[in-house]
C-alpha cells in the first residue's frame, strides 16, 4: 500500500502518442513529496517517454499537477526551476566547459544578460563536488570520458535546486563508486524534501528507491513500495519471470534467471 | 580565466584588424599613398584624399564589415543546427541573391558595362530580396523553425532548385552570365560609405539579438529537449536566430556578392583558439570574420599588380586552406 503523503507530481489519465502509436495510455499516477520513485519496465513499455510528459517536453492529454499547480499553465521557466529533467540525450559533441555547462542547469534562476549571483555559484560548486568534479570544471565536455560525462550532466540537473527532478538512466556509464556518490546524492535530496523519479534498467538499483513504479506496454502494472512483496512480485512477472529477486546482507538483488543451454540446439 | 582569454584574443583579432584596414588604406591598385608626406592642399593631392578617404577606407571597412556580418551569422548557424560544417547560405540565401540579381539584370537588360551607382544599388536590393524570399521559402517548405533537420533539408532543396534555376538563366543568357560573374565571385570593389553605415547598423542589431540568445546557443549543445527542459522559449528563440543569420547574411552578400569560407571558418579559428560559450564565440567570430575578409580583399589587391582578382578567390583559398590543415591536426590528435 502506498503511503497517504503530500503530492508533489500528479498525472491523471495521462496519454502520449508518438505518431499513430500510443505509447502511453491513461495512466493515473501520485508521485508523493520527498520520495524517490523509480520506473521499472521491459525495453520499449514507454519509461523514458513517460518521464518526458511528466517534464511537460511531449504533447500528452491529461491532467498534470505540480504542487498543486497545473504543469501546462506554469510559465516555463517557473517550471524550469520547479522541475528538472535528466534524459538520455548525449551531448558529445558539446565543446562547452564543464563548468559551464553545469551552470546551464541555473539559467532559470537568471535573468538576460545578467551574470551569474553568488547563489548560482555556490549551487554549482554544491553540485561538482558532490559528484567530485571539480578538478574537471575547465575541461571541455568532448574531452571527458562518458562516465565523467554523465557526472557533469547529473551536476547539471542537481544544481537547479528545482524540488521535483526526473533522472532517465542517472548511473549509465557510472562505475560502482559514482553510482554509490548518485544515489547518496538522490537519498539526501530526498530527506530535504525533493522528491525524485529515476528510470533505471538496473533492477539491483531501481530496487534501492523508496517506490517502484512498473511499466509495460505503456499501463501502470504496479506503484507499491519496495519493501511490499507485491512489488517484487509485480517486477518479476513484467520481465516474465526471467530474474529473480532475492535479499542478500539486508538489501534486494535482481539476478537473471540464465536459461541452461539446449542439447537440441544447432550450433 | 576564460573570460581574462577571451577579452584578449578579442583585442588581438581587432588590433590585427585594424593593421590591415590602416594598410589596406595605405596601399591599393595606384601604389601607396603616405598620409604623413602627402600635401593634399593642391589638385593632386586632392585626388590623393579622394583614393584614400572616398575609395580605400570605404573598402577596406565594408569588407571587414562584411567578413564580420559573415563570421557572426557562421557562428549562428553552427550553434543552431548544432553542425560544425553549417554556413551562413545554409537556408538558400545565397542561391535566393543569385537568382534576384539575375532577374533584376534580365528585367533591367543591364550588362557589365553598366557599372554605376543606381546599377549597385538595384543589385544589393535584389540580392537582399532574393536572400530573404529563398529564407521565407525554406522556412515554408520545412513547415516552421521547429525541427532542425527538416529546416535543414528544406534549406538545401531551395538551395539546389534556385542554383539550377540560375545555371538554367546562364544558359539561355550568356551575357547574364559576364554580368553575374562578379557578384558570384564575390566583390568588396563597390563598397562605399553607405554600404558601410547600413552593414556597420546590421551588425551592430545582429550582435545585440546573438548575444541575447547565446544561453539558447549553449543549452542547444546538450539537445533540444534539454534546452527545453531549462525553461528556454525554443520557438521564438529558433526565430529570433533565424532572423539574426537571414538578417546578416542578407545584408553582407547584398553588397559583397557570394563569398565563401568566411562563415564556416571564422567560428573555428575561434575554437582553436579558446574554448569559450556562445556569447563570446560570436563575437569573436564576427572579429575573425572581418580579419579574414580584409585580408582577402587586401590579397586580391596586392597579389598581381595593375590587376585585380576576385576576392572570394582568397576567401576560398585562406579559409580552405585552413579547414584542411585543422582537418590535420585533429586527425593527428585523435590517432
Amino acid at each position: 500500500m502506498m503511503p497517504a503523503a503530500e503530492s508533489a507530481l500528479q498525472a491523471k489519465g495521462l496519454c502520449v502518442a508518438l505518431g499513430a502509436r500510443q505509447v502511453i495510455s491513461g495512466l493515473d499516477l501520485h508521485l508523493p513529496r520527498g520520495h524517490w520513485t523509480c520506473v521499472v519496465g521491459p525495453n520499449g513499455a514507454g519509461k523514458s517517454t513517460l518521464l518526458k510528459a511528466l517534464a511537460g517536453l511531449l504533447p500528452s492529454e491529461g491532467d498534470l499537477v505540480l504542487h498543486g499547480q497545473s504543469l501546462r499553465l506554469m510559465d516555463r521557466r517557473m517550471r524550469a526551476r520547479a522541475l528538472s529533467w535528466l534524459g538520455q540525450e548525449q551531448a558529445i559533441a558539446s565543446d562547452l566547459r564543464v563548468y559551464d555547462t553545469v551552470m546551464l542547469g541555473r539559467l532559470a534562476h537568471q535573468n538576460w544578460f545578467a551574470s551569474a549571483t553568488a547563489q548560482d555559484e555556490a549551487a554549482v560548486k554544491s553540485a561538482l563536488e558532490a559528484l567530485h568534479i571539480a578538478q574537471l570544471r575547465d575541461r571541455l565536455l568532448i574531452h571527458l570520458s562518458a562516465g565523467e560525462r554523465q557526472r557533469v550532466l547529473l551536476a547539471r540537473a542537481f544544481c537547479t535546486g528545482a524540488p521535483v527532478m526526473l533522472l532517465d538512466e542517472p548511473l549509465s556509464n557510472l562505475d560502482p563508486p559514482h553510482q554509490a556518490d548518485c544515489l547518496d546524492w538522490i537519498r539526501s535530496a530526498c530527506v530535504r524534501g525533493v522528491s525524485v523519479v529515476t528510470v533505471l534498467h538496473e533492477i539491483s538499483m531501481a530496487l534501492q528507491a523508496d517506490t517502484v513504479l512498473v511499466l509495460d506496454h505503456g499501463r501502470l502494472v504496479h506503484l507499491g513500495l519496495t519493501s511490499d512483496v507485491s512489488t517484487r512480485e509485480a517486477i518479476e512477472n513484467v520481465f516474465e519471470h526471467r530474474l529473480h529477486i532475492a535479499e542478500v546482507q539486508g538489501q534486494w538483488v535482481a539476478l537473471p534467471r540464465v536459461g541452461t543451454p539446449r542439447v537440441s540446439d544447432p550450433r | 580565466m576564460s573570460g581574462h582569454k577571451v577579452w584578449s584574443w578579442a583585442l588581438l583579432f581587432a588590433l590585427l584588424s585594424v593593421l590591415i584596414l590602416v594598410l589596406g588604406v595605405l596601399a591599393g591598385g595606384s601604389g601607396w599613398i603616405w598620409p604623413w608626406s602627402t600635401d593634399f592642399t593642391n589638385a593632386d593631392g586632392q585626388v590623393l584624399a579622394q583614393i584614400l578617404w572616398d575609395i580605400r577606407l570605404p573598402r577596406g571597412l565594408g569588407a571587414w564589415l562584411a567578413g564580420g556580418l559573415l563570421g557572426l551569422a557562421g557562428a549562428v548557424a553552427q550553434g543552431l543546427f548544432r553542425n560544425p560544417l553549417a554556413d551562413p547560405y545554409l537556408l538558400g540565401s545565397a542561391s535566393g541573391a543569385s537568382v534576384g540579381v539575375g532577374i533584376y539584370l534580365v528585367m533591367l537588360g543591364a550588362s557589365v558595362a553598366d557599372a554605376g551607382w543606381a546599377h549597385h544599388v538595384g543589385m544589393t536590393g535584389s540580392a537582399f530580396i532574393g536572400a530573404w524570399l529563398a529564407v521565407l521559402l525554406t522556412l515554408a517548405l520545412a513547415g516552421g523553425v521547429e525541427q532542425t533537420l527538416r529546416l535543414l533539408l528544406a534549406g538545401v532543396v531551395v538551395g539546389v532548385v534556385l542554383g539550377a534555376l540560375v545555371s538554367l538563366g546562364a544558359l539561355m543568357r550568356p551575357d547574364l552570365l559576364m554580368a553575374m560573374q562578379g557578384f558570384l565571385l564575390g566583390s568588396t570593389a563597390l563598397l562605399g560609405l553607405q554600404a558601410c553605415v547600413v552593414m556597420a547598423l546590421v551588425l551592430v542589431f545582429c550582435l545585440v539579438l546573438a548575444w541575447a540568445m547565446a544561453p539558447v546557443l549553449d543549452a542547444l549543445t546538450l539537445g533540444e529537449l534539454t534546452a527545453q527542459s531549462l525553461g528556454l522559449h525554443m520557438f521564438r528563440s529558433r526565430l529570433i536566430l533565424i532572423a539574426v543569420l537571414s538578417v546578416a547574411t542578407g545584408a553582407a552578400v547584398a553588397h559583397t556578392g557570394l563569398i565563401g569560407f568566411v562563415g564556416l571558418a571564422a567560428a573555428h579559428v575561434v575554437r582553436a583558439c579558446v574554448a569559450t560559450r556562445h556569447g563570446a564565440l560570436m563575437l569573436l567570430s564576427a572579429l575573425v570574420g572581418g580579419l579574414l575578409l580584409a585580408s582577402a580583399d587586401l590579397l586580391a589587391r596586392w597579389a598581381l599588380p595593375s590587376q585585380e582578382l576576385p576576392v572570394g578567390l582568397f576567401t576560398t583559398i585562406l579559409g580552405g586552406a585552413y579547414l584542411l590543415w585543422r582537418m590535420q591536426t585533429l586527425a593527428g590528435r585523435t590517432r
